[in-house]
């Protein structure tokens, strides 16, 4: 059983981690010899070159701090404003729920490319484009359904018993939720967190279509400066790429406590 | 916690509501202007003849918008409809009949003509970049299509000289496959890579002209069959790497200098990518093979400045047009884009008959090679360039259709794209010119 | 008024103004001849639905296609994420280390994804052509990207490797949630591990099963890039699904009209299966 496990777990490993290895490799490499030396699982000669040139010569820096704020607050907000919907679609009964759900869902059908030029004029109508402050209202926007239903799912889960016994004892239907339910409900809440702050920290096309001026790009688009009409510089490219895996895995390490803390944080004996 | 969060949400929504309310400029003297093709080597250029503009032009303020290439065209159509345009923009010549038959772009005539610039001027300038005799856009520098060969490997197989012919192109492919490792012909069958059966059909066609006088295709001509059969029997007999069926131009020009193929079908931008990964000796270009009526008509595209109709700042627009185009800064945006510049002089300094831009100056000297225009006025032209011929020049190279039926196809397809264009347009002569 | 809606508001101003204006713009295009450039509109009511009943092969094609990617896809991301899933809940040394790793994937931008398997799979950059040849995929070491009849495996690969993390977020904080007092129970009444994984688990997990696997089915159909990026709908369209086609439709040959009245299809498809789901939702949650 135990060996099963570990070589699933190492075949997995291995899996994901592979293609992110070749990636480091080509960024280690020297242009020259990134198609002289064939297939070698590392290059004779390694070069700091491209790191260098995408942390202290282009725009990278902002590109990254653009990518936080953009992906942090995307973040939050959809997983507050998520968080009360799912409550709601939870622990409510109304009339118009079915179609809530209903038209949440088929926001999601309908192809991205469509809805472009649309959401490109709204934003224009508001007078928010070519601005981070659009671009997170967009992903706010994009990312709160699938976040409702998760967190609709979350809260289904916990027994509704308890929130009602803290209600007897003299809270607010805030003050239970805020107490007992919230609580509880950490890992989906972590969960939720890493998963939007990871879809708008690799968002591309909304990114390249509703940002214009270099100062407001955030990672994902200034990464396509790399990719030109007849060549791809490869070497700076994956640097680039390894540099933005870093913030997200420390993000992952950190919200990991929620999602395996949990339950045991909360009492269910109450 | 709760009352935290909601305060959260309050300052973000507040933040972007006082963003929303900030005007942004309207200033009467800033221009923007969007580069397309871009990469960090020529945007600094451009930025620095920016700057010498707005140095002549007191007052003025000159802004870039740099877009990356496989997203420009849905990008701009969106500004466009979103009544954002900007004043001038990067204009290839496969979108320009779809912005001006859309009335998006506007008539040069009136601010430009071709008096202002000098009898060395590329004869065709105007015409390459006019619709109905008016004028839209003024290309910048030309795609023009040469050869570039492999010099090591073909010493390896024996071969000393690129080849003069159809015929030679055919048996040196063959020859050089024999290496261990090497496919003869580098093939371009993904996106960007069609010019090149339009190539091979004009010229086993003798006739660089894409219809006939009453609007029929020529494609479907006899010769246009052969020449399809000549290159897809390059790939079936394996002259072709198999994996190139689908080859963007980025994957053959790293097909060519890892060695993998020894002859590529090139616009002249791209040799500074290779300039950097092979030696500048170990490959040379010489011009595309001549057909069978000893002629050849390589393929040549542009890519121009054009201003916007919406511009409310034309006159200032139209005389940033000019100068990017004045003889100093077009030869410093020659030099360093690679292109075949539009005055001859300049051409002549860049292309050296020793060196590698040999191919290059001998077409544009030489009687036997004309140039190829695609039907550019055509509205359809970008769907037929960028996905039938694409997905369907596929199918033939795989062997699922004939050349004979993939011809016809095409050819009806452009029969029919014409024979709209000539209802629509009275004066369809003006028209056909343009393809001389 | 009921206190729902109070809690719904927020939610529903985003989605109204910033995505349900959007769609239903982008849903009349089809009822329109509609130029994006000059911004002409023209009604022509249900014409442009004719055509794609009548005589537009590609379509056919490219819906099978698109159910080949999206089930297959599917399939292995689901697979492969639960078992991941189990393994991190049931703990082991280092598993702080290792876990954030195993979420890379879904963090890299779907363009890059698509660049780099387009890398590995080249027999010029790559080493899976040899991989597949050593172990008898393969005779020769090629690009499987240019083989009409394999293609498609090529951004499954990239698309599988993309999408584990998903199912393996949400399945292990879903697993997370279960009270462990539950299975304390259950092995002192003397419940093997196979019932307690069959009887306990997967009930208690089931609705988190279903929301992403509907969730994810529909957006692995409307999922393009990797596609554009990787083959570009070739060689031959034999990668061509849905909403690549789509892309073409809308942006190659600006034929906005046109592209809405695939996605239109592609809509009710779509639908079809969420209403399949949400009544094999509603039975299992019932039984639970």
């Amino acid at each position: 059983m135990k060996i099963t496990k570990n070589a699933f777990l190492a075949g997995f490993l291995i899996f994901t981690l592979f293609p992110v290895f070749w990636m480091l490799k080509i960024s280690l490499t020297p242009d020259r010899l990134l198609f002289t030396e064939g297939i070698v699982m590392w290059p004779s000669r390694i070069t700091f070159d491209h790191y260098y040139a995408v942390l202290l010569e282009g725009s990278f820096p902002d590109y990254f701090i653009n990518s936080f704020i953009v992906s942090f607050t995307t973040a939050a907000m959809v997983t507050i404003i998520a968080a009360l919907a799912g409550y709601a679609l939870s622990r409510f009964d109304f009339k118009g729920k079915t179609i809530i759900i209903t038209l949440l869902l088929i926001t999601q059908m309908f192809p991205i490319v469509m809805v472009i030029a649309p959401i490109y004029n709204v934003l224009t109508f508001i007078n928010l484009v070519d601005s981070l402050a659009g671009l997170i209202l967009v992903y706010t926007a994009f990312n709160l359904p699938f976040a409702c239903f998760l967190m609709q799912t979350f809260f289904d889960g916990i027994p509704i018993e308890l929130e009602e016994a803290a209600m007897i004892d003299g809270c607010t239907r805030l003050q239970a939720l805020e107490k007992v339910t919230l609580p509880l409900c950490l890992p989906g809440i972590g969960a939720t967190l890493g998963f939007v702050f990871t879809a708008a920290w690799s968002e591309l096309l909304f990114a390249l279509m509703f940002i214009n001026r270099q100062s407001q790009m955030t990672f994902p688009a200034g990464i396509m400066n790399f990719v030109t009409k007849f060549s791809v510089d490869w070497g700076q490219m994956a640097a680039a790429m390894i540099l933005a895996l870093i913030p997200v895995c420390l993000f992952f390490a950190y919200i990991q406590r929620f999602i395996v803390q949990g339950l045991t944080a909360g009492s269910l004996k109450g | 916690m709760i009352k935290a969060a909601m305060i959260f949400v309050i300052v973000v929504l507040g933040y972007a509501l006082s963003q929303a309310m900030s005007d942004k400029d309207h200033d009467p003297n800033n221009l923007l202007i969007v580069e397309v093709n871009t990469s960090p080597e020529r945007t600094k250029l451009l930025r620095g003849q920016l700057d010498s503009f707005e140095a002549a032009n007191p007052g003025m303020t000159v802004d870039v918008i740099s877009l990356s290439w496989g997203q420009a065209f849905e990008k701009i159509a969106m500004m466009v409809a979103g009544g954002k345009a900007p004043d001038v923009v990067e204009m290839p010549d496969f979108w320009l009949s779809r912005y001006v038959s859309a009335g998006q772009i506007a008539d040069m005539t009136p601010y430009i003509n071709e008096d202002d610039f000098d009898d060395d001027l590329e004869a065709d300038t105007f015409d390459y970049g006019s619709i109905n005799e008016t004028l839209y856009t003024i290309p910048y520098g030309y795609y023009l299509r040469a050869l570039i060969y492999n010099k090591k490997l073909f010493a390896e197989a024996g071969i000393e000289k690129p080849p003069l012919t159809l015929d030679d192109f055919y048996n040196t492919a063959a020859k050089l496959s024999e290496l261990p490792g090497v496919s003869g012909f580098c093939h371009h069958g993904g996106r960007g890579g069609p010019v090149f059966f339009y190539w091979i059909m004009t010229t086993m066609n003798g006739n660089v002209d894409f219809f006939d006088e009453a609007g029929n295709s020529t494609f479907y001509n006899q010769g246009a069959i052969d020449g399809l059969t000549l290159i897809r029997d390059i790939y079936k007999n394996g002259y072709a790497p198999k994996d190139s069926v689908n080859w963007g131009l980025n994957e053959t020009v790293s097909g060519f200098y890892s060695g993998t193929c020894a002859m590529l079908h090139l616009t002249p931008d791209s040799l500074a990518a290779l300039n950097t990964r092979m030696d500048p000796d170990d490959f040379a270009s010489t011009p595309m093979p001549l057909g069978p009526s000893g002629k050849s008509f390589p393929h040549l595209g542009y890519i121009g400045w054009s201003v916007m109709e919406q511009s409310t700042k034309k006159a200032a627009a139209f005389k940033l047009v000019e100068h990017l185009l004045e003889r100093e800064n077009h030869k410093q945006w020659a030099e360093l884009s690679g292109l075949v510049p539009i005055y001859k002089e300049i051409l002549e300094d860049i292309f050296d008959e020793d060196g590698i831009g040999a191919g290059w100056l001998k077409t544009t000297q030489d009687d036997r090679w004309s140039y190829m225009i695609n039907p550019n006025y055509l509205p359809e032209i970008a769907e037929f360039d960028s996905i039938t011929v694409v997905q369907s020049g596929q199918a033939m190279m795989l062997g699922e259709k004939t050349p004979e039926e993939t011809a016809k196809m095409w050819a009806d397809f452009l029969t029919a794209a014409q024979k709209k264009y000539i209802a629509e347009n009275e004066n369809p002569e003006n028209e056909s010119k343009a393809n001389e | 008024m009921n206190k729902a809606w109070f809690y719904l508001a927020p939610t529903l101003l985003f989605i109204f103004l910033l995505v349900l204006v959007p769609l239903v713009t982008g849903i009349s295009y089809a009822f329109y001849d509609f130029d994006l450039i000059s911004g002409t509109k023209e009604f022509v009511g249900f014409d442009q639905f004719k055509r794609i009943l009548s005589e537009d092969e590609i379509f056919t094609m490219s819906l099978v296609n698109t159910l080949f990617w999206t089930s297959s896809s599917l399939f292995f991301q689901f697979t492969f994420g639960f078992a991941l899933a189990l393994i991190l809940n049931s703990g082991f040394k280092g598993i702080k280390f290792i876990q954030p790793l195993l979420f890379v994937p879904w963090a890299v931008p779907s363009f890059l994804i698509g660049l780099m398997w387009v890398w590995m799979f080249n027999p010029v950059t790559g080493p899976l052509p040899y991989i597949f040849e050593a172990i008898g995929l393969m005779d020769a070491p090629e690009n499987i990207l240019s083989d009409p009849d394999h293609a498609m495996w090529g951004p499954i690969t990239a698309n599988v490797w993309y999408g584990i993390p998903f199912f393996t977020i949400m399945l292990l904080a879903a697993l997370k949630s279960i009270p462990g007092e539950i299975y304390e129970a259950a092995s002192i009444d003397g419940v093997t591990r196979f019932q307690a994984f069959r009887y306990i688990t997967v009930p208690l997990i089931a609705p988190t099963i279903i929301i992403t696997l509907l969730i994810r089915a529909i957006w692995i159909s409307n999922f393009a890039e990797i596609i554009i990026v990787m083959t570009g709908g070739g060689p031959a369209n034999s990668t061509q699904i849905v909403s690549t086609y789509i892309y073409d439709t809308a942006y190659q040959k600006m034929d906005f009209g046109y592209a809405s009245v695939l996605s239109i299809a592609l809509l009710f498809m779509l639908m079809l299966y969420g209403l399949t789901l949400g009544r094999i939702r509603r039975k299992m949650i019932s039984y639970v």
